[in-house]
């Protein structure tokens, strides 16, 4: 018979990505998944229904610790990743006071962002032009990946996560490069804390 | 934690490992979401642990059934694989199959979708287990799904059952971290031992394995391995017991607010069905109230007969229909409680969720077009399959099961000609999946009504909707060997009918021609059922999109922004005008470049220009720079 441990929520955090198809969100969150393994953290993730479309809204949940489900419940998510700014009203459910979201976001942006008054704290990183200059334009998701990672509140930093880019894909031939992604993201974000 | 053991797998993938794990050595599946991803996970398992096994897709979920309790039969594991609505295809050899029984252990997954996301009904695939009497897993986790299989296999060779593990969309389509047991090298030989009083039990015999089974199920009924309830008589104000995905939210909530046993007691049950009668007599002594939460029919709530200290769907506390959420699951919670809630949450998400539409490219997209097109005003009787959504373009009537639309176009038919009521153009559409799945007898019964359609065959050669699979034209078997290659073609001409057109729906004129052509024979005294096959790979095909022509689609000043294109085409790359006056545009990141949206204008202000054929391929174009490198 499975018993539940009814301990205050200690070293769970709630994470919600989200963008649209082909941006790499399920990646993100296999890559998060990885690097919970490598570090013997268990955890659970789980993409949010829809029949697949090209271009349609993608939201993943990754859940860290000691959790049973995998969804993250409304006003639960610790940290919010948005890979396309148009899709950060999906995700403002998510927040609490104290959430974290990083937003990719250029300047047409920063009027969505404003509309959508999220509680906490968000973070701006412009991913896609740094992928662009980084001539890797499909790495927006590590970028922006590489740039949560500064934050004290993000379980990963840029380098548990080239750990885990190493072993989900060795046979990487992009491998150098999503590296420079990671990094450039981190290099954006040294701010944040 | 063994980091090399400690893998992180999907629910399908971590059911494929369990098979593995355990020695599972036939499974049968037909695909169907939430369920596809088992059988390819299966055979890879298989692959990368060095044993030999046998996957295989079925034609249809009864086929892989009856396949399944064969292998069984013979003392080997088994297993079949479908999702909800596939085990109603299946009823007839699972409902005969649970009182002959197996020898081998035997498993049967069948994916719920509560929701409904990806099905026509919400059906509990437990309560199958029930009307069958057949024992059912219900798993909260991936963990879970793995280990659960060991447990059904076990269960399923002690009382010579086969044995049905039910999970929902939800664990299906999670990730989690596990710890996998070795994979034992296979080494059972098959022997089918003759026993006509089981295999072939005639009624008389019938009634002595109903007895048996009967006795099966109060065995385990009593059994303490499926205890629920602690073993304690410990009064409680609230107990709630919930099964699966369900548990799963409820135990996080549990958790997440602290809150203390004496004031909830929370009872995970494994076995939804036979429910453990000693853990509900003793919940009925021990708590004041009982809540069942579960997924998604009340199937443990009505083994609890009580219907004055027990909630659920029984008595609308639950919904009665649609998925549980962590949200719903708390406001049930808090709110027997009488806690107060938690803090309200922001307003709901995605308010206006884009609907589904055919991909961009897509050839049953031109299909349609060009029915609507040839038989005006008529009756489409439609199918499962992504032309389902032919829905959206008006070019489908009808939807109710798998093969219905043949036998549906046929019924009208009859229902308008024998009353002397005027006829109307009637088209059924159907895929090549779907047409073998059970479209096939349909078109038997329907030639030898002599009734009078258009018979569109939508042949993707594939099975498109649920990721791809092979169908029995494609020529190879679930593993990628080869395999005789069957034609539908060949089994139109054995009904009876003259050898049907096959066409390229990219070309609308022909199909155009012989969609009226079809229909003109339906209409003939001596014809009969009109049939063309539209013949076009699915766009998913990585090989027959970069076999395709391609065009660059741009829209001429004769754009007036009317809509049309996006009304009766619906292609997703099509933009509706950013302004009132404005142009259609093109976005270039979804547009494939088919050139199929000029004939949906009517004013042709749709330019496709043919883009010269260019080898797209990378490594292709390497080898182009080191020719000229050399030549200079």
């Amino acid at each position: 018979m499975m018993t539940t441990t009814r301990t205050r929520k200690n070293l769970c955090t709630d994470m919600v990505i989200a963008g649209v198809g082909g941006q790499g969100v399920v990646f993100l969150s296999r890559l998060l998944a990885e690097a919970a393994r490598l570090e013997h953290r268990h955890v659970l993730t789980y993409e949010s229904h829809g029949m697949a479309m090209r271009g349609g809204s993608v939201l993943s949940h990754v859940r860290l610790g000691n959790v049973h489900a995998p969804i993250v419940g409304p006003g639960e998510a610790d940290i919010i990743l948005v890979v396309a700014a148009a899709e950060i009203a999906n995700v403002a459910a998510f927040a609490h006071d104290r959430t974290l979201t990083c937003v990719n976001a250029g300047a047409d942006d920063t009027a969505a962002i404003a509309a959508t008054a999220l509680p906490g704290r968000v973070a701006i990183v412009d991913a896609t032009r740094l992928a662009v200059s980084l001539q890797a334009p499909r790495a927006v998701n590590l970028v922006l990946a590489g740039f949560a990672g500064c934050a004290a509140a993000f379980p990963f930093d840029h380098q548990a996560l080239a750990a885990a880019l190493a072993t989900m894909s060795p046979a990487d031939k992009k491998k150098a490069a999503n590296i420079a992604a990671l990094k450039c993201g981190w290099n954006a974000g040294v701010e944040l804390d | 934690m063994n980091l090399t053991s400690t893998r992180v797998l999907l629910g399908n993938e971590a059911f494929a490992r369990g098979l593995v794990e355990n020695c599972c050595a036939f499974t049968y599946a037909y695909p169907g979401t939430p369920s596809s991803e088992i059988l390819p996970a299966y055979l890879a398992e298989a692959r990368a642990a060095g044993i030999t096994v046998y996957g295989h897709w079925a034609v249809n979920e009864k086929i892989a059934m009856e396949a399944a309790l064969t292998a069984a039969a013979t003392g080997m594991r088994s297993c079949a694989v479908m999702k909800q609505v596939g085990l109603n295809v299946a009823a007839d050899p699972l409902m005969s199959g649970a009182y002959t029984g197996v020898a081998g252990g035997m498993v049967v997954i069948s994916a719920d979708d509560p929701g409904p996301y990806s099905s026509q009904t919400e059906q509990d695939s437990r309560f199958f287990a029930m009307l069958a009497k057949l024992p059912v897993f219900d798993p909260a986790t991936p963990d879970e799904a793995r280990t659960m299989v060991a447990r059904a296999f076990t269960l399923s060779e002690e009382c010579h059952l086969p044995v049905l593990i039910r999970p929902t969309a939800t664990l299906c389509h999670a990730r989690q971290d596990m710890v996998c047991a070795p994979v034992p090298a296979a080494a059972r030989q098959p022997k089918f031992v003759r026993e006509p009083a089981r295999w072939a039990a005639t009624p008389r015999h019938r009634y002595r394995l109903h007895r048996e089974l009967n006795s099966t199920l109060e065995r385990l009924a009593a059994d303490d391995t499926f205890r629920f309830a602690p073993n304690d008589d410990q009064p409680v104000p609230l107990a709630v017991v919930a099964s699966g995905v369900a548990w799963a939210m409820t135990a996080d909530l549990v958790e997440r607010h602290c809150i203390p046993e004496n004031e909830l007691l929370l009872c995970k049950v494994d076995l939804p069905f036979p429910i453990h009668r000693a853990s509900i007599e003793q919940l009925l002594r021990q708590a004041e109230h009982i809540l069942v939460l579960e997924e998604t029919y009340p199937v443990i709530e009505y083994q609890f007969r009580r219907g004055d200290r027990v909630s659920g769907r029984l008595d609308g506390t639950v919904p009665t229909a649609g998925e549980l959420t962590p949200e719903l699951v708390g406001r049930l919670v808090t709110d027997r409680l009488k806690r107060s809630r938690p803090p309200a949450p922001a307003p709901a998400m995605n308010a206006a969720p884009r609907r589904p539409q055919l991909c961009p490219g897509c050839p049953h997209r031109a299909s349609f077009y060009a029915l609507k097109k040839t038989l005006k005003q008529g009756f489409y009787a439609g199918d499962i399959g992504c032309y389902t959504l032919g829905l959206n373009l008006q070019a489908l009537d009808t939807c109710l099961c798998m093969g219905a639309s043949i036998t549906q176009a046929s019924a009208f038919y009859q229902v308008h000609s024998r009353t002397g009521t005027l006829i109307p153009p009637i088209a059924a559409v159907i895929g090549d999946s779907t047409f073998y799945h059970s479209g096939i007898p349909a078109l038997i019964n329907a030639r030898q009504e002599d009734s009078r359609f258009v018979l569109l065959l939508l042949d993707n050669l594939t099975t498109a909707m649920t990721g791809n699979q092979p169908t029995p034209a494609s020529g190879c078997l679930a593993d990628g060997s080869p395999a005789p290659a069957i034609f539908p073609e060949k089994i139109i001409r054995g009904c009876g009918l003259p050898e049907p057109e096959v066409v390229d729906p990219y070309d609308q004129e022909a199909l155009h021609r012989a969609l009226r052509a079809a229909r003109t024979y339906a209409l003939r005294p001596d014809g009969g059922i009109g049939v063309v096959i539209a013949r076009h790979p699915c766009m998913m095909d990585p090989a027959a999109r970069r076999q395709a022509r391609r065009f660059t689609v741009s829209l001429s000043d004769a754009c007036t922004g009317c809509g049309t294109c996006i009304r009766e085409f619906e292609c997703p790359a099509l933009r509706p005008p950013a302004a009132e006056g404005g142009s259609i545009s093109i976005d270039p990141l979804t547009c494939v470049g088919c050139g199929l949206c000029r004939a949906a204008c009517p004013f042709d202000a749709i330019v496709c220009t043919p883009v010269a054929a260019v080898t797209r391929e990378p490594r292709d174009r390497a080898a182009g720079e080191k020719t000229r490198e050399i030549t200079r």
